[in-house]
C-alpha cells in the first residue's frame, strides 16, 4: 500500500475552489502555524484541517493518517530534541504538532487541484508571468517520462552486472551515481527538444497570450480567503501588538 | 516558397560541415520526400529552415535561406512559427501540455489569435487527424500513433503554409504508422507544402505519387533531386549504394529490369504460376527449446495485467522474433525472461531449469540483453572499460580479459576509439559498442529489444549479418520488433503477442500467409510477399527470394 498524493478528480468544495485561492489558504496556514506557540491552538487548527479535509475535500481518514504517518518519525525526533534542549514540554509538543499539521493542507491541495487548472489560475488569477507558469507545467508533465527512463536505465545497468560490483550501502550509492549521467543526458536532450517544440509553436512571441480556457476566483472563493485572513489577524492580535508580530517575521529587526 | 542558396552549417565544435553547400528551391504545394542515411544531415536541413539550428543549437552558418519571405537566420524562432511548423520524431518530447485540447490551442494562443478563431481551428485540426473524440484525454493516455497525430494537429492549428515532418513514424508500430501516413496524405490533399523525412519507404508508397519530389541527402549535400518517377527509374542503384532503403516494388523492378518502375506491387506484370497453391500444408517442424515458458501471468504493482497465460518455446540456435504492436507486452515479456521482472504465476524454464531458482548473476551468465537505447547500458568512461566491465565484475582473469576485449574491438571495428567516452560515439558506434559489451561475455542467448527502430539500410543489414553469424556460431537470438521486412529477412521462428496474449508461434512464412491473424494482431506482411503469394509463391517473403525464384523458373529473364 503506497501513499497517493496526486490529483484525484471530484466535485467537492475544495475541487471547485480556484487553485490560486487554495494555494494562498495553504500559505496562510503555514504562517498561522508559525505564529502559534501554544500546543492547544495548534491542536485546534489541526482538528479544523482534518475536519475540512474530511468534509470539504472528501479525504478518507485513512489517507490522512497515512500522510501524517510519513512525518511522524521526524516530528517525534524534533519534539524530543526540543524537550531535551529546553525542558519545556509545551514548547516541544507545539513543535511536533506543527510539523504534523502542516502536512494536511498540502494533502488537500494536491489531492483536489488539477495541475492544468493550477497553471491557468496562476497566470490568470495571481498574474504570475506566463513563461514561468508554463515552464513549471511542462516540468510537471515530464516527471513520469523521466521516472520511466530511470527504470529503464536501472534495468539496463542490472543486466550489465552493476549489482555484482556495487554491494552494500556504498554500492547502492554508487549504483545511483551511475544512473545520473545517462538520466541527465536524457533530461537535457528531452528538454532541448521540448524547448524547440514550444518555440515552433510561437511560445514567447508576445508578452501576453490569449486563453481558450479561463478560470477565475468566484465570490465565495474570495469570501473564503477573506474570512481566513480576518481570522488570521484576529488570532494574531491576541498574541501581541502588530509591531511585536512583525518582528516575528523579520527576526533581524529584533 | 523555400529558397536555399549555398547553405553550409557546422555544429558547435564540429570540423566537418553537417550541411555542405546546399542549394534548393521548393514551391508551393509540393510534396517533398527527403531520404538520407543516419547522420546525413536531413534533420539538420529541416531545423535550418525554421531557425532552430541558428538560435537554439548555435554553430556556424553560411549562405542564404528564405522561407515564405522570411529569413530564419535573422528572424526569431517564434516568428518563423507562422511560416513553417515542425513535427519531430520523439512523440513524448514535443508534446508539452497535459491534455489533447491544450496541446492544439497552445500555438494559436501564443500568437494572440482571438478565442473563437482558435477554437474553430483546433476543432478542425483535431477532426482532421481523427482525435476530436479524444480532445479531453490526457496526452499520456494516447498511443504512440495518436501522439504523433496530435503533434500534426498542433502543427496544423498554427495554420502555416509549410509543414515539415522529421521521421514522425520512427517509433511507431505498423498500425500507428499507417494512421499517421494517412493524415500526411490528407495534408498533401489540402494543399500544404509538405517536407517529409522518412525511412519507411514501403509504407510511403501508399501516399506518394509519380510526380512528387524526392531529395536524397548524402554527407550534408544534395545527392539526388527529382520526381519520384525519375529517382526510382534512373537512380534506384544509387539509393542502394548510399545505404538507404528502397521500396520493395522498386527493388524487385530494378533487379528484374522492369521499366517503367511501378509504385504498386500489383502493377508488376508477371504471369502467375500455372497451379495456384491455395491451402498449402505447413510442415510441422520439431523444435528443440532452450527456453520454455509455461502459463505465465504478469501484472505490475498497480494491478494492470500485462501478460496473460503465456506459454511458449524458444528454439535453440535460432533467430526468434517477438512481434506485436506497441504496448502488446513485448518488453515486459523479455524482462521476465531474464528475471528482472517476476511473474505472478507460471514458470520459465531455461535448459529445463526453473529460472526462479537462479539469481540474476547466474541468469546473466547465460543470457545477454541489448536494450533499445545503448546509452542506458553504459557505465564506464571509455570504450575499452565499457567492454571490459562485464568481465571485470565477474572476476575473469586479466589475460583472458585482454584477449576477449581485443577480439570485440576488432569484431565491431572499434579499435580506433578505445579511449573515447561511450556517450561521444555516433549512434551506429554506440549500438556496436552495446553489442560488444554483451557478446564479450559469450552468452548462449542474446535478447535484443527493438534494434532496428529508425535505422537506415546499412545499419539494418549489418545487424542481420551479425545475427546470422552469431546464430551460426551457436547463439540463440531473441529479437523484439515490429518491422515486418526485418522479420522476413532474418527470423527462423516467430512469436506474436497481442494484448498480452500469445496469438501465434511458429514459422514466419505460416504467419505471413494467415491474413486473418495478421489483421487481428495489427500486423502486415511485406509487400513482396503480397505479390508473390498472389502469383502462387506462398513461401516467398523477401525480395531476394522472389527475384531468384522468378529467374530460376524462367518466368522473367
Amino acid at each position: 500500500m503506497s501513499l497517493k498524493i496526486q490529483y484525484r478528480p471530484g466535485d467537492t468544495f475544495f475541487h471547485r475552489m480556484d487553485p490560486s485561492i487554495k494555494f494562498l489558504w495553504m500559505i496562510l496556514i503555514v504562517f498561522l502555524l508559525f505564529i502559534m506557540v501554544d500546543p492547544f491552538s495548534i491542536l485546534a487548527l489541526f482538528l479544523l484541517t482534518v475536519f475540512m479535509g474530511k468534509l470539504g475535500a472528501r479525504l478518507s481518514f485513512i489517507e490522512m493518517i497515512k500522510a501524517i504517518g510519513i512525518i511522524v518519525p521526524a516530528a517525534l525526533t524534533v519534539g524530543l530534541l526540543n524537550l531535551f534542549a529546553s525542558g519545556n514540554i509545551f514548547y516541544a509538543t507545539a513543535m511536533a504538532l506543527r510539523m504534523i499539521t502542516v502536512i494536511l493542507p498540502g494533502l488537500i491541495f494536491s489531492r483536489t487541484t488539477d495541475p492544468r487548472r493550477l497553471t491557468f489560475s496562476l497566470v490568470q488569477v495571481l498574474k504570475i508571468p506566463y513563461m514561468f507558469a508554463f515552464m513549471v507545467n511542462m516540468a510537471y508533465r515530464f516527471v513520469p517520462i523521466f521516472e520511466d527512463e530511470l527504470k529503464n536505465i536501472m534495468n539496463a545497468h542490472a543486466v550489465r552486472g552493476v549489482d555484482l560490483e556495487c554491494k552494500g550501502l556504498r554500492g547502492r550509492i554508487r549504483k545511483l551515481q551511475l544512473t545520473v549521467e545517462p538520466l541527465l543526458i536524457g533530461v537535457i536532450r528531452k528538454s532541448q527538444l521540448a524547448s524547440m517544440a514550444v518555440q515552433n509553436r510561437a511560445f514567447g512571441a508576445y508578452n501576453t497570450r490569449t486563453y481558450v480556457y479561463t478560470t477565475k476566483a468566484t465570490f465565495s472563493d474570495k469570501m473564503f480567503i477573506l474570512l481566513w485572513v480576518i481570522g488570521f489577524f484576529m488570532y494574531a492580535l491576541t498574541l501581541g501588538s502588530p509591531a511585536q508580530l512583525l518582528s516575528l517575521f523579520l527576526p533581524w529587526q529584533r | 516558397m523555400i529558397s536555399v542558396k549555398n547553405l553550409s552549417y557546422w555544429y558547435p565544435d564540429a570540423e566537418k560541415p553537417a550541411l555542405d553547400n546546399v542549394n534548393l528551391e521548393i514551391f508551393e504545394g509540393e510534396f517533398v520526400l527527403i531520404l538520407g542515411a543516419s547522420g546525413s544531415g536531413k534533420s539538420t536541413l529541416l531545423y535550418a529552415l525554421n531557425g532552430i539550428l541558428e538560435h537554439e543549437i548555435g554553430g556556424k552558418i553560411r549562405g542564404h535561406i528564405e522561407v515564405c519571405g522570411k529569413n530564419p537566420i535573422t528572424s526569431r524562432v517564434c516568428d518563423m512559427a507562422t511560416a513553417i511548423s515542425l513535427v519531430m520524431q520523439d512523440p513524448e518530447a514535443q508534446l508539452t501540455q497535459m491534455n489533447v485540447w491544450d496541446e492544439v490551442v497552445f500555438g494559436p494562443e501564443n500568437l494572440l489569435r482571438p478565442v473563437e478563431e482558435i477554437v474553430q481551428q483546433a476543432e478542425r485540426a483535431l477532426k482532421f487527424v481523427g482525435l476530436y473524440d479524444k480532445r479531453d484525454c490526457l496526452v499520456t493516455e494516447l498511443s504512440g500513433g495518436e501522439k504523433q497525430r496530435l503533434a500534426i494537429a498542433a502543427a496544423l492549428a498554427m495554420n502555416t503554409p509549410i509543414i515539415a515532418l522529421d521521421e514522425p513514424t520512427a517509433h511507431l508500430d505498423p498500425m500507428g504508422t499507417k494512421d499517421v501516413f494517412n493524415v500526411i496524405k490528407n495534408l498533401k490533399n489540402i494543399g500544404k507544402t509538405v517536407l517529409l523525412v522518412e525511412h519507411k519507404v514501403d509504407d510511403l508508397l501508399d501516399i506518394i505519387e509519380e510526380d512528387d519530389r524526392v531529395i536524397v541527402i548524402d554527407s550534408g549535400a544534395i545527392a539526388l533531386d527529382g520526381t519520384v518517377h525519375e529517382i526510382f527509374n534512373s537512380h534506384a542503384r544509387d539509393i542502394e549504394r548510399l545505404g538507404l532503403h528502397l521500396p520493395q516494388v522498386v527493388e524487385v523492378s530494378t533487379r528484374l529490369g522492369i521499366h517503367p518502375v511501378p509504385l504498386r506491387m500489383d502493377q508488376i506484370n508477371i504471369p502467375a504460376l500455372p497451379v495456384q497453391l491455395h491451402n498449402p500444408e505447413w510442415e510441422r517442424k520439431v523444435y528443440d527449446p532452450i527456453i520454455e515458458v509455461e502459463n505465465l501471468d504478469f501484472s505490475y504493482e498497480n494491478g494492470v495485467q500485462v501478460l496473460k497465460n503465456i506459454s511458449l518455446k524458444i528454439p535453440r540456435n535460432s533467430i526468434t522474433a517477438l512481434v506485436g504492436h506497441n504496448g502488446s507486452g513485448k518488453s515486459t515479456l523479455l524482462l521476465n525472461l531474464i528475471g528482472l521482472l517476476k511473474p505472478v504465476r507460471g514458470k520459465i524454464l531455461y535448459e529445463g531449469k526453473d529460472i526462479s531458482s537462479l539469481n540474476l548473476k547466474e541468469v546473466l551468465r547465460e543470457i545477454g540483453y541489448v536494450f533499445q537505447y545503448p546509452e542506458h547500458q553504459f557505465v564506464t568512461k571509455t570504450v575499452k572499460d565499457e567492454i571490459e566491465y562485464g568481465l571485470r565484475v565477474r572476476n575473469v582473469n586479466e589475460l583472458e580479459r585482454e584477449k576477449r576485449v581485443r577480439d570485440m574491438l576488432q569484431m565491431f571495428g572499434l579499435e580506433k576509439m578505445v579511449n573515447r567516452h561511450p556517450f561521444t560515439l555516433s549512434m551506429g558506434e554506440k549500438r556496436r559498442l552495446s553489442f560488444a559489451t554483451m557478446l564479450v561475455l559469450k552468452p548462449k542467448i542474446l535478447i535484443m529489444d527493438e534494434p532496428v527502430v529508425g535505422q537506415d539500410r546499412r545499419n539494418t543489414e549489418y545487424l542481420i549479418w551479425l545475427m546470422n553469424k552469431l546464430r551460426d556460431e551457436g547463439t540463440t537470438i531473441v529479437v523484439a520488433t515490429h518491422d515486418m521486412n526485418f522479420l522476413a529477412k532474418c527470423a527462423d521462428y516467430v512469436i506474436v503477442l497481442n494484448g498480452g496474449e500469445i496469438m501465434f508461434q511458429g514459422d514466419p512464412i505460416e504467419l505471413f500467409n494467415n491474413r486473418n491473424l495478421l489483421e487481428a494482431a495489427c500486423l502486415d506482411d511485406p509487400p513482396v510477399h503480397k505479390i508473390a503469394s498472389k502469383l502462387g509463391y506462398t513461401k516467398i517473403v523477401t525480395v531476394e527470394q522472389f527475384c531468384s525464384s522468378l529467374i530460376e523458373k524462367r518466368v522473367v529473364r
